[in-house]
């Protein structure tokens, strides 16, 4: 049986572990964001809504703010991989893939919930496909952000100890596993 | 601080790439259209482009520190807590 304060607040020994990939999810899914639909198919940028890009200095711009959305997620992913350095030095921290990945997910699906909501939705500096405007892709964003989420917190919710992780290993240094 | 030959390259490298750049347009230029630039950067949207970049990550880091010292009840999505409980 689950006890109502298990049930309540994520387990002590899997915390650092969530917050070290929901750093990384969040960075991660910026880097998605940036990469993907701001260089790659350019179907924004981070003020396009506001100065469309059909001049260089517009696209100029745009390329200043995107810069600096990059700045973050660079920083976030840093924040990350600090959490999980931390982490991997703690030998009480529930070693679980699924507790990492799940909560990558989530960081990811954060990151496009609050995204969607702040910039598509509250200050309109930009949307999914600009030459649209605010259309159904803003909302399908939204959607991802939602289903991230909830699959990311379901596999953390879901993950138990691994069998050959750190609290399960072998006591003999010859036999303890690499990390 | 000791400046080897390779920062000197490095730097020499940087500084004939910004100024022989087409149309020299690195915003902190000094050309018409890095002014143009920074007019379009330095405007009544500032505000408004500062905030849409910052306040989603400020947002999920309130999230992530919420989830890290334990008070974000995330665990109630787990089935186990949905799936109807055996009588002892």
């Amino acid at each position: 049986l689950v006890t109502k304060e298990k049930a309540m607040i994520f387990r002590a020994e899997d915390r650092p572990l969530i917050s070290a990939g929901l750093a990384l999810g969040i960075g991660m899914g910026g880097f998605v964001d940036g990469i993907l639909f701001h260089q790659i198919l350019q179907s924004h940028g981070m003020l396009s809504a506001r100065r469309a890009p059909d001049s260089v200095v517009n696209m100029e711009i745009n390329m200043f703010w995107d810069g600096l959305f990059h700045v973050f997620t660079w920083t976030m992913t840093a924040v990350g991989i600090w959490l999980l350095f931390r982490a991997a030095g703690v030998p009480q921290v529930n070693w679980s893939g699924k507790i990492l990945f799940g909560a990558m997910l989530a960081g990811w699906g954060l990151f496009n919930l609050l995204e969607g909501i702040v910039d598509h939705h509250i200050l309109h500096v930009h949307h999914v496909i600009e030459r649209l405007g605010e259309s159904i892709w803003d909302f399908a964003f939204l959607a991802s952000g939602l289903i991230l989420i909830l699959l990311g917190a379901w596999m953390v919710a879901s993950a138990e100890p691994e069998p050959n992780g750190r609290n399960n290993a072998p006591s003999s240094p010859s036999q303890t596993p690499l990390r | 601080m000791r400046i080897t030959n390779c920062c000197r390259l490095i730097g020499s490298v940087l500084v004939l790439g910004l100024n022989s750049s087409v149309g020299m347009a690195c915003p902190f230029c000094d050309s018409l259209r890095a002014q143009q630039v920074r007019a379009g950067i330095m405007n009544d949207l500032t505000l408004t482009t500062v905030s849409a970049i910052v306040s989603p990550f400020l947002l999920a880091t309130g999230v992530l520190l919420a989830v890290h010292f334990g008070v974000l009840p995330l665990r109630m999505f787990s089935l186990k807590n949905w799936l109807p409980r055996r009588k002892p």
